[in-house]
């Protein structure tokens, strides 16, 4: 938004954004269009988009004259695929929840807007609609993926499931990045019985540019969902930087390890199940996973929120166990050091500069004495909690915290949620924590279960 | 021709990279190719981006599956993430935007208050986003020629391509080590009036943008587009004008082919044509309409009043402004320009204020000894370094050597670098002679060639004291001796 000096004087002359004007400014004449303030920047210079094409922006004074040329053009349209069925096309539906995916830049503002429907976001990728029949679209809401709840992900459990029951083979949901495998784990236990392949696809790219990823994900998770024998809700995004194929990671074995680049979701602790080139070649990695069946799935949505995440690191206070205590958590998952440990001050013989305030094991104990479930996952990301290894451990283990194995945090969080939403009862929980539900943990780690190698 | 007749209309647009030690949006330095093999290769496709007008055709689903596949050569000492596509822009390198302002500064431009970077779309895979990034700073400006002003209309910043490297019928491959570097470029408006005016304009912007010192100076570091019009035809723009000679050519040449069009069809149409080595063109592709650009949203908008101060107060003397200061100094034209243009320029600076050699002598060490050592005996001048030079003078100042020396020292110092001056002029018997010496040789001269001319005479007496003695202290010494006989 421009200054409020700026507002009166084009008021006052009758300008209004988008229209064309002209500046004049000691000695410099400027012609364009008058775009909208970004909201970075000096609210006190006008933003003009030369015919060049060039935006510059020029501050408004005393000396500045400003007149108004005409009518500019209708800004803000967005382009939108006409759906075009061929029935004979395997039918999938696509639920579209928002993120970079289903952005689209204006190019006449340059300003960023939301897709306003799963047609927009198809007019991305026309080639869909020769790989898959499209069969419904929802947008439930559009929002960037750290913005979703667990009340996000309840609603999208309940269109993956109508579609699925109602004739569809498959689901693309497109979501934003940050917490698009959040997401994974939250679908892949609340659709019990799944047996129907459920992508959900983001971009690391904006669709304004040629170089959009969310394409090649798009064209990927079509032939997931419309060709593959895999019966799993999966993340279907680029396998490396190259535009050559997306990898299909388990909704509840796969983590964001990138910022930025287009292979930022890895499988961590196995492999993803399948590679699919943009030809549609289906490459299975050998491990298993549940094959596809028209059967019913069941949403089973129930979830208890009130679950945090903590971290243990050097001179961390865990006093903050304290107040989750008070705010009524019913779950904490720990991400602890390496094999899943917390600072007890009882490890060595020197014991003189550790302040024994600063021991975890009497919060944790605390917080299971009041019937807090307590989980401890690693920081490391890749690799097996264990509860016995050293003292520190054996110490943390005795208070009745659960080591959640080779589960990964952030789906730990999530299940714990899930699990505690369904029971409340101690020895239940821990049966449930430990057992797999969705293949979120396998006692068998793969040989390959390390970062990738440069 | 009547040029004003035919109505010709002409627009330069010169880009230049710039010298800077970091690429445009990153920390990667401006190198080229330092090794034989990338140290990765990528594959990528190129989309079509969705039409401004809102529709999809099924043409360009059917466009899509015959795209090519780009191939990027990527080097890990000058490329990161940034050039790859796989990471947002930094912000922008403050030390190119302060260059660009320099330069648009001395084309005496309106400075725009507020920078935007935008996003300019090129989906030939030449940028691996798929656009080109691109700032305006300055507008409105001029220059002089010797036709009079010149509008500058234009000055940019912009992130340079990846070098195309090959062309095949499914793929093209670039190599990424140019990508990013800066570049600046100057748009000319009106006022170049013949095609001859033209190729002043070029050069003379050329001139003005490497007085910053920040101009790169090497194959390919500079392209010059040229856009020509005539009445009854229509803007053609010529890409890549590789030298300043073929700018007047390529005019001439375009507007006969637009007359004769004109005559023919009635028309000409708005092309982007190819230059062929003789000047002449090829329909390269239509004009596209106005760029489609949009912000990059990326980078936030870079006020300029603050760096706009620092600049002024540091503007660089243009190469004109030189070339006159050194004609005072005593310098022909032809070597002031040489001067300036040389590697040598700012010692040429400093050892002139610092001694009372003549300038000339000293230009002429830089410029025309440096030149004959390196280009007819092959020796690696390069090695010479600053303070070789400030020794080499000094001596020459305090009469131990003198200036016909000057070649014989520099050449030995630089096969032998890690000899100094002093001991060269020892090992060579270069120290000036005494002139009780030089008489003697002078007298035993002209007693063995007592009939000759006395040219003949000096170029005997030269040859034995070469290096050792100044020629005019020679023939001032013979022509006394002969003087004595007769």
């Amino acid at each position: 938004m421009y200054s409020n000096k700026i507002l009166r004087v084009l008021k006052g002359k009758k300008i209004k954004v988008g229209d064309r004007i002209r500046l004049i400014k000691d000695k410099g004449v400027y012609e364009g269009i008058l775009m909208p303030r970004i909201k970075m920047g000096n609210k006190d210079s006008l933003i003009i988009k030369l015919k060049s094409g060039y935006n510059i922006g020029i501050e408004f004074d005393n000396k500045t004259r400003i007149e108004r040329l005409g009518k500019g053009r209708k800004l803000g349209v967005i382009p939108k695929l006409k759906i075009k069925r061929k029935k004979k096309l395997p039918n999938v539906s696509m639920v579209a929840t928002g993120g970079t995916i289903g952005t689209h830049v204006d190019y006449k503002t340059g300003g960023v807007f939301m897709c306003r429907s799963p047609e927009e976001i198809l007019s991305t990728t026309p080639e869909l609609m020769n790989i898959i029949d499209l069969k419904n679209t929802h947008r439930p809401f559009t929002l960037a993926s750290e913005d979703m709840t667990y009340k996000h992900w309840q609603e999208m459990a309940k269109l993956v499931a109508k579609e699925l029951n109602s004739g569809c083979r498959g689901v693309i949901v497109t979501h934003g990045t940050d917490t698009l495998h959040y997401s994974g784990a939250a679908l892949s236990f609340m659709l019990r019985n799944l047996s129907k392949p459920v992508a959900l696809v983001g971009a690391q790219r904006s669709p304004d540019r040629g170089s959009f990823d969310g394409s090649i994900n798009l064209i990927c998770a079509s032939y997931f969902t419309g060709y593959s024998d895999i019966g799993e809700v999966a993340l279907v995004m680029h396998g490396t930087s190259n535009d050559n194929y997306c990898l299909v990671n388990r909704g509840t074995r796969v983590r964001k390890l990138h910022t930025s680049r287009r292979d930022a979701f890895q499988s961590v602790n196995e492999k993803p199940i399948a590679k699919i080139w943009t030809n549609g070649k289906i490459e299975k990695t050998g491990i298993e996973y549940t094959k596809f069946e028209d059967k019913k799935v069941i949403v089973d949505h129930k979830f208890e929120p009130k679950v945090a995440l903590l971290k243990a690191f050097p001179n961390s206070d865990p006093s903050i166990i304290g107040w989750y205590l008070d705010k009524k958590y019913k779950g904490l998952i720990i991400e602890g050091t390496g094999l899943g440990h917390v600072p007890t001050g009882e490890s060595g013989i020197e014991m003189g500069k550790f302040d024994p305030k600063m021991s975890w094991i009497p919060y944790i104990k605390k917080a299971i004495d009041r019937g807090v479930t307590v989980v401890m996952t690693s920081q490391t990301i890749f690799g097996r909690v264990h509860p016995y290894v050293y003292k520190n451990l054996r110490l943390v283990s005795e208070t009745g915290a659960i080591y959640a194995e080779d589960m990964l945090t952030e789906v730990a969080l999530v299940k714990l949620s899930w699990v505690l939403g369904h029971t409340k009862k101690k020895e239940k929980i821990r049966e449930m924590m430990l057992t797999p539900l969705a293949r979120e943990i396998n006692p068998r780690t793969d040989l390959n279960s390390v970062v990738k190698s440069v | 021709m009547d040029y004003k007749k035919v109505g010709l209309r002409v627009g330069l647009e010169i880009h230049h990279e710039l010298d800077t030690k970091e690429k445009l949006f990153c920390s990667c330095p401006t190198l080229l190719k330092t090794k034989e093999k990338p140290d990765l290769i990528l594959e990528r496709f190129q989309r079509p981006v969705a039409g401004e007008t809102g529709e999809i055709d099924i043409a360009a689903i059917e466009q899509m599956k015959k795209r090519v596949k780009i191939i990027y050569e990527v080097y890990d000492d000058c490329d990161c993430l940034i050039d790859t596509d796989e990471e947002p822009p930094h912000e922008p390198n403050n030390e190119a935007i302060k260059v660009a302002l320099t330069i648009a500064t001395l084309f005496n431009c309106k400075i725009v208050d507020e920078i935007h970077v935008m996003r300019k779309t090129i989906i030939d895979g030449s940028l691996p986003s798929g656009f080109q990034r691109t700032m305006l700073l300055g507008t409105n400006g001029w220059m002089d020629t010797n036709q009079g002003k010149v509008e500058i209309e234009a000055v940019s910043l912009e992130e340079d391509s990846a070098r195309l490297i090959n062309k095949e019928k499914n793929s093209v491959t670039f190599r990424l080590d140019r990508l990013g570097i800066p570049e600046v470029e100057v748009g000319t408006g009106k006022g170049i009036v013949s095609p001859d005016h033209a190729k002043e304009v070029a050069l003379k912007i050329g001139n003005i943008i490497r007085s910053t010192g920040k101009a790169k100076i090497r194959e390919g570091s500079v392209r010059q587009d040229v856009n020509i019009s005539i009445k009854g035809g229509d803007r053609v723009e010529v890409k890549h004008v590789p030298s300043l000679s073929l700018i007047p050519i390529v005019i001439e040449k375009e507007i006969e082919r637009q007359l004769s069009l004109i005559k023919s069809r009635g028309k000409v149409t708005r092309d982007v044509r190819k230059i062929l080595e003789d000047g002449s063109t090829e329909f390269l592709r239509p004009l596209p309409g106005s760029a489609r650009m949009y912000p990059e949203t990326d980078v936030i908008p870079i006020k300029t009043s603050e760096l706009l101060k620092e600049v002024k107060k540091r503007l660089p003397e243009t190469w004109d402004r030189k070339i006159q200061r050194y004609n005072k100094l005593g310098l022909s034209n032809e070597l002031g320009k040489q001067i300036v243009k040389s590697d040598y320029v700012d010692l040429f600076e400093t050892t002139v204020k610092k001694t009372k050699i003549k300038p000339n002598i000293i230009a002429n060490v830089f410029v025309n000894t440096l030149k004959n050592l390196k280009k007819r005996e092959k020796i690696p001048v390069e090695n010479l370094k600053d303070n070789d030079f400030e020794e080499l003078f000094e001596f020459l100042v305090n009469g131990k050597i003198v200036k016909e020396s000057i070649p014989d020292i520099l050449s030995y110092k630089a096969k032998n670098p890690n000899m100094k001056i002093i001991e060269i002029v020892k090992k060579l018997g270069l120290e000036t002679m005494a002139k009780e010496e030089l008489l003697k040789i002078v007298k035993d001269v002209l007693r063995k060639n007592k009939d000759q001319p006395i040219n003949k005479t000096i170029g005997i007496v030269m040859r034995r004291v070469r290096g050792k003695a100044r020629s005019e202290d020679v023939v001032k010494m013979v022509k006394k001796e002969v003087e004595k006989i007769y």
